[in-house]
This record gives C-alpha cells, structure tokens and sequence, in this order.
C-alpha cells in the first residue's frame, strides 16, 4: 500500500512539475528561448529610407511573417531616421527624455554612437557568431564595427561618398563648356568644373556637399598628411596639410562654386538648386526622378554616377560609411531573437537584395561576388553600381572617425559654416579675397571645440 | 469498488473509511469552491472574459481615437479660419482678387509665406504627423497637368520623436522653407497633384456647410514617392464672399498612429485597427493599427473574413493568420462614412487560454485529489497506525509500550490496572474454591457417616418392627386416595401439618382427616411409625434397585 501511494504522489509531483513549467514557461524546449506560440517581440529604430519607401520595412515584414512567424520573433520598427540624428536620439531615449521612444531593442547606429551608448550595454555579436558564421562576412566591415574587442556594431550594409550628377543638366553644360566627367575625376578638376559651372549658370554653385569635412580629409589623407586627430578625438590644426586641404575647399565655397548642402544634397539637386551632389551612396533612394524648377517646369534627372574625386597624382581614397546593427541588452531571449534578426538580414542572397534597392555595399563576401550579375532597378541604380565596384577595385577604403561626439561638433561646424556661406559668396561677389575668407572659415573650424 | 465500500454501512476497515470520507471532503471543497467563485461572478468561460477584456479594450481604444479626431477636428477649424483671414489679408492689402494668384509666382510665393507660420503654429499645436493647405491655384498654368496641379504648403514633422520639433517641407518652395529653417522632403515636389487627394472634388463639395460640419477624412492612401500611408482630415478653406481658396487640414500617417494610439494592455499581444465604412472586414489596404504599448505589434495581413464567434465577440479569418475580436463602430465626422475600430487577439491565443483554463481546473481538482489521497496517507501513517497498532497490543495485552497517543496510554495503565486488580479477586476466588473444596470434603464424609448411621439404624430397627404390622402397611398403601398419597408424601418429605396445610390450602381439620384415614389403613398408630416405615421401604427399594 505504501509503495503505490509512493509512486502515486511521485506521478502527481511530476505531472505537476511538467504541467508548471509548460504552463508558466515560454517554452517546452531547453535550448531555444524562443516559442512560435508566444513570439517576442523587439523594437526596432532604422535609417533606411526615411521619409521615402523603406527596403528595411519590407524586409522586416518579410521576416516577421517567415522566419520570425517560425522562431516567435516579432520585429516592431517604432522610429525610422538618419545616420546623423540616431545617435543623438538614441542617448536622448536612454536618458528618458521626455517625449523621445522608448529605447529600442535594435537599432543602427555608428560605432561612436555605440560607445557613447556604453559597450556594456550592447549585446557582443562576437558571442552570438560563429567563427566560421563570421569567415561569411567582409572583414574590414567586422573592424568597423569593433569597439575595443566587443563586436557592438555588426555590418549590415556599408555605404561610401560618390559623385552624384545630373546627366541631363551636365551634359548640356559639358557641351558649351568643353568639360568632360573625366574632369571629375581629381579634386583640382572637380574645382575647375564647379567654377566653370558657376560661370555658365549665372552664379549657381555646382556641387553640394553632405559632408564637406570628409572631403578634407581624403584629400590631406591623399597629400600625406599622418594622424591629424588629437588624443581629445577632434583635429590637429596645427597640421599644415589639413589645414591646406581645408583651404582648397573654403575657397570653392567662400567662391560659391560649391556649397555645404542644407541638410541633403539630394534634395539641393532635386529643386535645380546644383546640378551635382557628393553624398552617400545611399542616398540614391531619395533622388526624384525629375528636377523641378520653381515655375514648376520639370527636367528628367538621368542621375549619374562617379567616384568621388582624388588627388591629383594620388590614389583614389574613399571612406568607408555606414552604421551597423546594435542589440541593447536586455533580456536572453531577446538576445536570441536579435541574432537571428541579425543572420536573416546579412544572409547572402537577401543581403545583396536589400543592398541593391539601397545603395549600399554588401557585406556578405557572397553577396558582393554576386553583384555584378545583378539586375538593378534603374539605370541610376546601375550606374551607382558600376562606381561602386570600381571604386571597391581601385580606391583604398578610410574608416571613419569613431571618437565619442565627434560627429555633434561635425554637425556643429557644418551648421555654422551653413550660416556663414551666403555672407562668403557675397562679400566674395563684394572683391574680398577668396583666400581670407578661406581662413576665416578656418578659424571658424578651429573655434569648435 | 473497495473503495466505494467505504461509503455503505458495511463494516470496513478504518483506513478504507477515512478514504472515503476525505473525498467526500473533497468533493465538498471542490463543489463549494467552484460555487463560490459562480456566485462571485469570478468563474466564467474563456469566451466570456476574452470578451470582456477585449471590449474593454476596444472603449478605451474608441474614447482615445474620438477625442483625437474630435480635437483635430477643432485644430481643422481653427486652420481654416486663419488661412483665409490670412489669404484674405493680402488679397485686400495688395487689391486683388483670389483668381490673380493663379499663375503668379509672386503672389503665390506671398501667399506661402503668409500662411506659413500660420501652417506651422497649427502643425506643432495639434497632435498630426502633417499638416497641409492646397490652394485652387497653380504656379504655371502652362505646366503640363497644370489642371491638376495646385500650389500650397504641406509640412510634417520629421520624427516621432516628439522632443523633435524639426519640420519638413514635403510641397511648397524650397526656398520659403529655408527661410523658415525648414528643410524640403527627401521626396519634395513644387505643388500638390490632385490625385494626392483621392477624392478632392468630393471634399471641396462640402465648402457651401457650416466649417463645424464641412471637415472630412479621406481614406487612406499612399504619400506619392513614399511608403507612407496616410489619412487625411480636410476642411474647406472659404472665404467670406463663399468664395472656396482650396483645402486644408491634417495628417494622420500608418506611422504616427501607430506610435500614437499603441494601447496600454495587459494581453501580450493585441492589435487595435480603423478603417473606414467596411464594417468587420479588416483589410491592411485600407485599414490603420496599432499594437500595446509594451512594444508588440503584427499588423493584419491580407483580408479577413469576419464570422460570428458567440458572447459577442468575431473570429476574423484570414490567409495566414486568424484573429478574435471585438468591433465598436465611431462615426468621426458629420454626414460621413462611419468607422469601424476593431480589437484583436490572435486565435492562437485565445486557444492558448482555453487551454490554460482547462488545465488550471484540471490542476485543481487533481491538487485537491492528490491532497485528500496525502492526507488519507498521511493520517493512516500519523493516526490510524498507531492506533491500529495499539489495538494489536491491547489484544496481545502488551500494556507497558508507549503508543505515543495520550489517550491510548492512559487506557493502557487503566487496563494494566484492572488486569492487576482481576489477578488479586481471581486469586481470592481460588482460595475461597480450594477452602470451598475441603469444607466440601468434610459434608461428603459427614454425610457418608450419617448415612452409614441411618443405615445401620435402619438396619437395627428394622429388627425391632413386627413383620405383620410392616406387611400391613405396605399393603394399606395401595388402597390410600390420591390426596392421602400426596399429604402422606409430605410426611415422610418432613413436612408438618402446618406446613401441608398451606401447601396443599387446605384446611388442619381436612388434613387431620386424611390423617386418620391413613393411619387406619396403613394400620399404623403414630406418625413416628408412619415415618420408620416409610423409611424401610424407601431403603429396601433402593436395594432392590442396586441389585437391580
């Protein structure tokens, strides 16, 4: 009797456990965190195409209802901005700003970003990947996104400065100007073709420039210029070279053949404001296809697509952009669930996809062996392409710069140069010295600490 | 069935019936459990709570999206009114009429910037994600689709982050947007294209109505050059002569309701969705959601089928996925199509909490059988062995063990006591037989004694008795009545006359009578006689009979 009312009550407790566990547990398995039944759900804060159609968007759908439906994984985009402002946001939402989204569980951002986010809050991706799931993917985009020897940022995409050009306007330009696309190829023609420009057009600038400071630095870069940051992660002005790179440029603004693009140059191209933009590659995705004049008469763009331009004398430098996938930590499950995000997106075939209707560079080594095959949607498309992989052939890639806030005093610079522009091209238009105006916009660098 | 025996009367053993009745107790517990919590209104179905958790859902979800709308609608009115005084304004200052802004970059250009700051105000002001006024005016009536093409301003606010008060100019001059700090869309265009507004004519119909009843919202559509979908609530822009300026209003994007109308929840997952005038077909086409707050939201996918599913709430079937749930209907504007709003849980959900329910009360009633048969165990080991056990003593008469139960070890020394005190009258009684014994020994040899006397007496006198006197009273015997035999039985029984008086009831006379009938017929003079031979014969009988 003892016996069977032993093994009874032993039966009951382990009916028990089991019907507990599976009751109040997410799931029965004990590897998997996750369970199809009761998906997590992560937040998630991108920079693909913000205010235009998002290939990220569409991916993610595509994921929930796929591999997320399977796994239990459910990716929820609560804000969509740009590569300058997530950082900003980010640390806003960490801190509980009044009014900012709640600190997602995925999110894009620059390494600088992530560190000023705090390492120690973000999911190593090193612990995630596999080796060998690693060996899949660039290497030099794996170090982009190393801060110290956590992996925060793991490559997505990666995005480099091109030559954007309106092929319509140019050619027409060309033509009575006796310039080519070749000339904009060094930095010394890009210069003669901007001033040429400004003279055809009655005084237009020929190019805006999204990140003006990048420019100056390939260039001194290209001049020779060494470690021109200072321990503080900002810049070394007593370099000669930069200094002299900087100048270059300050004289085509201070002239008004170039300008410090309001926010995108895209749009500055798109209203017929330039006929040329130096932007990221990505930035393909927001380019009408039309220029539109305030008559509103309307061109077709034939958007063009060339290297940035180098040195001359110099080997082709372009820098190496784009922010990279970080996953806050929280909890184990949701760790999970990043990873498999994360394998889903950079996957070869989908990675090359979604890069294709981006504008960025893949970062699978398989998806970039496959991109000279691909079928691009445009002709502008395309063209970014070809520059791409002529670029990826030739040029020697530049890291950009990672330093804790540095890119806020970038941003500062760029708006105050913004500010100052018209009354340069003015008082240039007045007969002052292009070259004095030039160094008053260094001084002006100078005095952004 | 053994057990079953324990609740008849039968005689069972007392674990069998401690069994039973602890079920029974069960039983009890369980019925009054399930009773009370019937009565309190805590015990209802699966269906019946997801209803009402969901409905509740849905009020809340209603209240939060009529107050919006209605707020809007107030934001519309107020927009309105300010866009034409100030369309009016510098109509009348520069003395012209509204038609010569067509195909006037100057006046056009004056109108954007008189309405700008005006668009803003309203734009940061009411909770929207745009805000836009479309003029019935054209920059170059000689563009192509110039019919179509209608100057204007429409901004939106460039994040969801709403610490964010950067703005974006999506139609409008590029250049008056600088001048405000306002930088153009990434997906900016001069002027608006009427097929912006799938219905616009049908919106400026309303122009002749009061403003509190001529808002509108459109359906929903898709921002040209984004992905962006859109509702749009629009208001005629009139001016005092009934002349119409064009329209203005607000935008509602897919992304700022979801962000705005995420609903707090306690359910995991929940999607809350709008659409207008298809009652209980959720369609994504032509459908808003949103999920909870906590950071869940799927959006329906496809068409779904809606089917009565019973207490009130809807199983909306679909391709890939099939959802429970609640629909409130909101009318948001006058003379208009209503909305449906619809709460939903995903089927497998409620699934999951039937399943739950299930199994919680399968869990209970299983605890509390478990915990009956523990207990059953429990007291059999605890209680009814030791006193089981204290029986076998008591029947061993094992009284000097401790038992472990109070009351049994008193009964213990009771008995011990009582067996002590039995042992001390048995063995008195054993002392008083053996006394007994020997005074009985000692009567049998007094008595074989006076009876060898009486033998020998008898043996004497017979001696002394004369033959013919004796012969003649054993002859006289056979010739005494029956009551003459039974008084001269009680003679010789050593009976007196008195004694045969009241025995036989009859009276001294009678018996003296029968006395001396006796007396002459046995021939004999006293009764002294009568008894020495009487005794003769009884001694000579008995001889007879031992020979015999």
């Amino acid at each position: 009797m003892k016996k069977t009312l032993s093994f009874f009550l032993a039966g009951l407790l382990l009916i028990f456990s089991i019907t507990g566990f599976c009751l109040n547990m997410t799931g029965c398995s004990s590897k998997s965190k996750l369970d199809p039944d009761n998906p997590v759900t992560l937040t998630m804060w991108h920079v693909y195409g913000e205010q235009s159609d998002s290939p990220m968007n569409r991916l993610i759908e595509e994921f929930n209802k796929t591999v997320g439906a399977d796994k239990g994984i459910i990716i929820n985009v609560t804000m969509m901005s740009n590569a300058s402002q997530i950082g900003q946001k980010l640390l806003d939402a960490q801190n509980e700003v009044p009014g900012v989204p709640s600190m997602p569980d995925l999110f894009f951002c620059h390494s600088s970003n992530a560190e000023e986010l705090g390492v120690s809050n973000l999911l190593n991706w090193n612990d995630i990947f596999t080796e060998e799931e690693l060996n899949n993917y660039v290497p030099d985009f794996l170090e982009d996104g190393k801060i110290g020897d956590t992996l925060a940022v793991f490559p997505v995409s990666k995005s480099t400065h091109v030559l954007y050009v309106t092929g319509t306007q140019f050619d027409c330009f060309a033509k009575d100007m006796s310039v080519s696309y070749d000339d904009l190829s060094t930095w010394d023609g890009f210069f003669a073709v901007a001033e040429k420009y400004y003279e055809w057009s009655g005084g237009k600038p020929f190019c805006a420039l999204d990140y003006p400071i990048r420019c100056v630095e390939l260039n001194a870069l290209s001049k020779g210029a060494e470690n021109f940051y200072t321990e503080e992660g900002w810049y070394d002005f007593d370099n000669p070279i930069l200094k002299e790179s900087w100048l270059e440029f300050a004289e085509a603004i201070s002239k008004g053949h170039i300008v410090v693009s309001d926010l995108y140059s895209n749009t500055m191209v798109m209203t017929g404001e330039v006929i040329a933009g130096i932007g990221s590659s990505a930035s393909i995705l927001y380019y009408n296809d039309v220029i539109t004049y305030p008559d509103n008469t309307t061109e077709p763009m034939n958007l063009q697509v060339v290297p940035l331009p180098k040195t001359k004398g110099s080997d082709l430098l372009v820098t190496l952009a784009g922010v990279g996938l970080c996953s806050y930590k929280t909890t184990e499950q949701k760790a999970e669930a990043a990873a498999e995000f994360a394998r889903y997106i950079t996957e070869e075939e989908r990675n090359l996809e979604f890069v294709a209707s981006t504008g960025y560079m893949p970062v699978n080594k398989g998806s970039f062996e496959k991109i000279k095959d691909y079928d691009f949607e445009s002709k502008a498309y395309e063209n970014l392409y070809t520059t791409l992989l002529e670029v990826n052939e030739t040029a020697t890639a530049v890291r950009e710069p990672s330093f804790a806030g540095y890119y806020e005093r970038v941003y500062a610079l760029y708006d105050k140069l913004r500010e100052m522009q018209p009354q340069l091209t003015e008082r240039f238009a007045n007969g002052e010295d292009a070259a004095k105006l030039a160094d008053e916009t260094w001084e002006l660098f100078r005095s952004i600490e | 069935m053994k057990l079953l025996s324990g609740f008849t009367g039968k005689k069972q053993s007392m674990k069998r019936k401690l069994l039973a009745y602890m079920f029974i107790l069960a039983a009890l517990v369980l019925t009054l459990l399930f009773s009370g919590l019937l009565l309190l209104g805590q015990f209802t179905g699966a269906e019946q709570t997801t209803f009402e958790t969901l409905d509740f859902q849905a009020d809340v979800f209603h209240r939060q999206i009529e107050s919006h709308f209605e707020g809007l609608a107030v934001m519309s009115i107020q927009l309105s009114v300010d866009t034409a005084d100030a369309i009016e304004n510098y109509l009348s200052e520069n003395h012209i009429d509204f038609s010569d802004i067509n195909d006037s970059e100057e006046n056009i250009a004056a109108v954007q910037e008189a309405t700008f700051d005006i668009l803003r105000q309203k734009l940061l002001e009411a909770n929207c994600s745009g805000a836009f006024i479309v003029l019935n005016a054209t920059v170059n009536a000689d563009a192509d689709n110039a019919e179509n093409s209608h100057t204007g301003l429409y901004l939106q606010r460039s994040s969801l982050d709403y610490s964010d008060t950067g703005i974006l100019l999506y139609r409008g001059l590029t250049q008056l947007g600088k001048e405000h700090g306002v930088m153009p869309h990434r997906k900016w265009r001069l002027e608006f294209n009427t097929d912006l507004f799938p219905n616009y004519n049908e919106l400026t119909d309303s122009a002749q109505l009061p403003l509190t009843s001529a808002y509108r919202i459109s359906d929903i559509f898709t921002l040209t050059g984004t992905s962006e979908r859109v509702m749009l609530m629009t208001i005629p822009i009139t001016g005092k002569d009934k002349t119409v300026y064009g329209l203005c209003g607000f935008e509602i994007s897919e992304s700022y309701f979801k962000h705005t109308f995420s609903q707090p929840s306690k359910l995991d997952h929940a999607v809350f969705t709008i659409n207008k005038g298809r009652e209980s077909i959720i369609n994504y086409a032509d459908s808003f959601s949103c999920g909870i707050t906590d950071g869940y939201y799927l959006p329906p996918d496809g068409v779904y089928i809606p089917s009565p599913f019973g207490s009130g709430l809807t199983l909306f079937r679909g391709d890939t996925s099939s959802y429970i749930g609640v629909i409130k209907q909101v009318n948001l504007c006058r003379n208009s199509d209503s909305f449906f709003l619809t709460t939903l849980i995903p089927k497998q959900d409620f699934d999951r909490w039937v399943f739950d329910d299930t199994l919680r009360i399968l869990l209970l009633v299983l605890l509390i059988l478990s915990a009956t048969i523990g207990c059953s165990y429990f007291f059999t080991r605890r209680y009814l062995s030791p006193i089981k056990k204290s029986l076998e003593q008591l029947k061993q008469k094992e009284y000097d063990r401790h038992s472990g139960i109070l009351e049994i070890d008193d009964l213990f020394a009771f008995l011990a006591e009582q067996d002590r005190i039995n042992e001390a009258a048995l063995d008195e009684i054993k002392r008083e037989k053996a006394d007994m014994l020997t005074s009985l020994e000692k009567i049998q040899n007094a008595h074989n004694e006076t009876v060898q006397q009486v033998e020998r007496l008898a043996y004497s006198r017979k001696n002394e008795v004369d033959p013919y006197d004796y012969e003649d009273f054993k002859n006289g015997l056979k010739f005494l009545t029956e009551r003459e035999k039974e008084i001269l039985n009680l003679y010789i029984s050593g009976k007196t006359v008195k004694e045969i008086v009241d025995l036989l009831g009859l009276k001294e006379s009678t018996v003296r009578f029968h006395n001396r009938n006796i007396y002459t017929k046995l021939g004999v003079h006293s009764l002294k006689q009568l008894l020495r031979y009487s005794a003769i014969m009884k001694q000579e009988e008995e001889k007879s009979k031992d020979i015999g």
